[in-house]
């Protein structure tokens, strides 16, 4: 093999060590950081066809101007709006429902020390 | 010097006895639950997980609303007009801190998650019923946090019903 040669396998496998240790920390940080417990577009995690439909279906959001003078009104319509906001959080049912873990859920029968 | 190698040895026992009732902690009944139904717990551990990345995205982004664009620009608009509120001011620091507080709980319980579901419930049940127990602590802090941003939301509206009554 010439020198030329020689060097250009080196440079394939150089790079592609590079490579692999490049992705290797990349998923180090992206798991460490826990920005994979907030990624739903992992397998197993993507969004259902209802909530795609859902996100569709979503009208324009409102946002209070940040400019401009303030009356009773204006507040009104900002009471009018967190309001709905509140509703909309509170219609989801029962987030984080710590009984979903208990032993019952879980088919674990109840403490029995012995 | 023989004083303090009693001490010592006292608190290795004590330590000693309690790593050991921790793990005991189980019943032999709850014990052969686990491991006869461990996939099915299993499935349901991760029927929870998938729930709950999709709680913590729709609570997450409506958070986002009620900071961004109604809380914080409530405030500028208040400030441009010289009417700022201290208290409405404090209403918003706290709840950006509990918005923040509220995704590192989420991430540390689903870490948690993750290390629970991994685990073999066949060949280690009292390791993996102690880990379900810290987990559940996890879950509990999660569920305090969306609790929190509730309150803070609802005094913000107490608040601002306050300030239109003194405009």
């Amino acid at each position: 093999m010439t020198t030329g040669g020689r060097n250009l396998v080196l440079l394939g496998v150089g790079s592609i060590l590079i490579a692999f240790i490049m992705t290797g920390v990349s998923l180090a940080v992206y798991h460490n950081s826990g920005d994979i417990y907030l990624d739903r577009s992992r397998p197993g995690f993507l969004p259902d066809e209802e909530e795609l439909k859902e996100e569709e279906v979503k009208e324009e959001e409102y946002e209070f101007s940040k400019t401009g003078t303030l009356s009773e009104e204006v507040l009104d319509e900002y009471l009018k709006h967190l309001k709905e906001e509140i509703e909309i959080i509170d219609s989801y049912e029962e987030p984080f429902n710590t009984g979903l873990l208990s032993d019952e859920s879980l088919g674990i029968p109840a403490e029995d020390k012995e | 010097m023989k004083n303090k190698f009693s001490v010592f040895c006292i608190i290795l026992g004590l330590v000693f006895c309690f790593s050991v009732a921790n793990v005991m902690a189980i019943s032999e009944k709850q014990e052969n639950a686990i491991v006869d139904n461990c996939e099915k717990i299993k499935d349901s551990l991760k029927n929870i997980q998938k729930a709950d990345a999709k709680a913590r995205v729709f609570l997450g982004s409506h958070y986002e609303t009620v900071l961004s664009k109604y809380v914080t620009s409530l405030n500028v608009r208040l400030v441009e007009n010289n009417l700022s509120k201290s208290n409405l001011i404090d209403n918003q620091n706290e709840l950006a801190k509990t918005k923040e507080a509220f995704s590192t709980t989420f991430v540390d319980y689903q870490k948690e998650l993750e290390e629970l579901v991994a685990m073999d419930c066949r060949v280690e049940p009292e390791k993996f019923y102690e880990k379900l127990i810290s987990v559940r602590v996890k879950r509990k802090n999660v569920a305090l946090g969306v609790s929190k941003m509730r309150e803070l939301a609802i005094k913000n509206i107490k608040l601002v019903k306050d300030l239109k009554e003194n405009l």
